[in-house]
């Protein structure tokens, strides 16, 4: 108790009993155990960057983002690379299974300053001439998961296209390939079952 | 290398405008606090720089930023806050020494020492690797920051355009953090997330220095410890998120608030109002800068002492100013109302009062499990030792915020549909209150009784 009074630089009795002090503080030395406890995992994980095996640390900027986002970097690539900086892209609802090709705000970070639209699920929702679209994304969904109804698969009605421009091999790291068809774009095509991609819309026809 | 030199001038802002309270902070101290205090100035000085349409670019930002430097530096040598008397007492190495000189370190201290040692490093290397990836900081922060960029400008004609969900979005929070991105763009650095690093590195040191003015050294780091190993604390070390920094504001400058009241230090009074503002400039949505202003109206008033009371409720109330006057200015000129997008309404619903007084408590309070078992234990203790006259202060502003928290959620509830949903925004936004709580607890557990010091509020007596 002396060791610890000294410790703890109390001049005078403390209005804490002896016992009450020690528990205390044997309370917290535990609260610190328990909170390494619960931080481990956190750290443990970023530890990772360190492993020689795979050099994350000195890996450039875009593997470093293929590594924290996946495909979904790449197809963001992709989009920037066969559209036009000006360009006014119609994306799907904001939801699951688009958590963040839907999320306009999200996805700009990526395509500005290309515009970004919300369309709905089963209709554009917006009027393609008025609102001036020119592409009109072509997303799987980058998530299982259903939110309001949702399904996978956008979109679901009919584009007049001058072209659907398809990503090939879109698991494969850095891999911007395109796959073109000059036909119009029907929801129920089974060749567009889980593609990604972007539709450039015929403008004299929409 | 502009780059460290830019960081190391905003560092060095802060420590010149803490240097004219030096009496009323440790050298260690002000070391920690310079950083967040020079950049938050730092980022008000761009915005300034911004609405004056001067255009930023890294030779403007320098230079000015330089100047004030410059004019702090020689304004200190005039109040003779420097005390040399020839160039070679510059390095006064007896006194960086005495510095360093610390009284023997017992085991528990090393270990404590080197496990805060390791955390900070741990943090560094996190945000020295990863880009900038979160959620809100790609949709936000930062997208906001590469525009400030690009634009050479605020960035008014890219914020401004979009549908009114977007541009309202652009203007939801101040630009703290935008322009401190944007503040590492312009000076060559690709990455800004180590500022949260160093946000991480000021916290810990300045808690630790906050609590050693009540506690002992051994104490104040295993407290320090504490809350530097708590997974939230520690997670927003690593993300670009505005909540580290509202945090270490809010949480800091209240705490030394409450010191002031003890010792009537005004360097610490100055830097709680200067922490408070910045806390408003680095999240203006949630009102909790109330409740320090609420709490020191009270003090003020009740012990007369109404220049602090002044001089605190112009600081903080002129960092809102600045943002708030901004923001109208932005949306009116767009044609108004319409923009802020909050149709919102307050009226009397007593199950939604205690809906929203149950959700709060729970996300707020329990969720941080730790703070929470502390809050509850040092409460018990307080009050079963009738100690409860001696933290009436303290329990106050936590009431004070507490309540806020409880009236913001019941204002939510009755506007929202989706209003208890966003239990991750109010854990986060509790951390600040976390901070108050491994105060509270230090103090009340282990405060040294060299003197009994007691707070009471001259018409208030407590019984129990």
């Amino acid at each position: 108790m002396v060791y610890l009074q000294k410790m703890l630089e109390f001049k005078k009795i403390h209005y804490l009993r002896k016992i009450e002090i020690e528990l205390l503080f044997l309370l917290i030395l535990a609260t610190l155990v328990f909170n390494i406890f619960l931080s481990s995992s956190l750290i443990k994980s970023e530890l990772k960057v360190l492993n020689p095996l795979s050099f994350q640390i000195f890996l450039p900027y875009e593997a470093k983002m293929w590594l924290k986002m996946g495909f979904l970097y790449d197809y963001a690539n992709f989009i920037r690379k066969n559209t036009p900086s000006d360009a006014v892209i119609l994306i799907p609802p904001q939801g699951f299974p688009w958590p963040m090709t839907g999320n306009a705000l999200y996805f700009r970070y990526f395509l500005y300053p290309r515009q970004l639209i919300n369309g709905k699920e089963k209709e554009p929702g917006v009027d393609f001439k008025k609102e001036n679209i020119d592409y009109v994304l072509l997303a799987w969904g980058e998530s299982g998961t259903s939110e309001y109804g949702f399904t996978n698969g956008w979109p679901k009605f009919f584009v007049p296209a001058r072209r659907i421009i398809y990503q090939k091999n879109i698991q494969e790291t850095g891999n911007l390939e395109a796959e073109i068809a000059k036909k119009d774009f029907y929801p129920d095509d089974p060749t567009n079952f889980k593609r990604w991609g972007l539709i450039e819309i015929d403008k004299e026809r929409r | 290398m502009l780059l460290i030199f830019g960081v190391f001038l905003c560092f060095l802002l802060g420590f010149l405008i803490l240097v004219f309270w030096k009496d009323d902070f440790r050298c260690g101290e002000r070391l920690f606090l310079s950083f967040p205090l020079g950049l938050g100035m730092n980022t008000l000085i761009m915005f300034i720089q911004g609405r004056l349409n001067i255009p930023l670019d890294e030779k403007i930002i320098l230079f000015i930023l330089v100047g004030v430097v410059l004019f702090l530096f020689i304004l200190a040598i005039i109040k003779r806050k420097f005390s040399f008397r020839s160039p070679r007492d510059f390095f006064i190495w007896e006194k960086i020494f005495k510095m360093f000189k610390v009284k023997k370190i017992n085991k528990l201290e090393i270990i404590l020492i080197f496990l805060l040692f390791f955390l900070v490093c741990w943090s560094f290397l996190v945000t020295l690797t990863w880009p900038v990836i979160t959620w809100d900081a790609l949709s936000l922060y930062d997208f906001r920051a590469k525009r400030f960029f690009e634009t050479h400008s605020l960035a008014e004609s890219v914020l401004t355009k979009g549908t009114r969900e977007q541009i309202s979005y652009n203007y939801s929070y101040p630009f703290f953090t935008s322009l401190a991105h944007a503040f590492v763009y312009f000076l060559g650095g690709s990455n800004p997330k180590f500022i949260y690093s160093l946000a991480y590195l000021s916290l810990i040191g300045s808690f630790y220095f906050v609590l050693r003015r009540k506690v002992s050294r051994t104490i104040s780091l295993l407290f320090t410890a504490i809350l530097a190993t708590d997974k939230e604390f520690l997670y927003h070390s690593t993300i670009a998120y505005t909540n580290l920094y509202f945090a270490l504001f809010l949480g800091i400058g209240s705490i030394h608030l409450l010191q002031w009241q003890e010792n009537n230090k005004n360097g610490q009074l100055i830097l709680s109002a200067l922490f408070v503002g910045l806390a408003i400039w680095t999240r203006s949505q949630e009102p909790l800068w109330i409740a320090p202003l609420v709490f020191l109206l009270v003090y003020g008033v009740l012990r007369r002492k109404f220049l602090p009371l002044f001089f605190y409720f112009s600081t903080v109330l002129s960092f809102r100013q600045l943002w708030e006057s901004y923001r109208s200015h932005i949306f009116e000129s767009l044609g108004g109302a319409h923009l802020y997008l909050l149709k919102t309404s307050f009226y009397f619903d007593l199950t939604k009062i205690f809906l929203s007084f149950f959700y709060a408590i729970k996300t707020f309070l329990v969720n941080s499990e730790v703070s929470f078992a502390f809050f509850i234990l040092v409460l018990f203790l307080v009050v079963i030792k009738k100690e409860m006259g001696k933290y009436l202060h303290i329990l106050i502003l936590m009431f004070l915020f507490i309540v806020i928290v409880w009236g913001g959620t019941y204002f939510f509830s009755l506007n929202f549909s989706w209003w208890n949903k966003i239990p991750g925004s109010i854990i986060r936004m509790s951390m600040f209150f976390q901070i108050l709580i491994f105060y509270f607890a230090a103090i009340a557990f282990f405060r040294r009784e060299k003197k009994e010091i007691s707070f009471r509020l001259p018409e208030i007596k407590f019984k129990i």
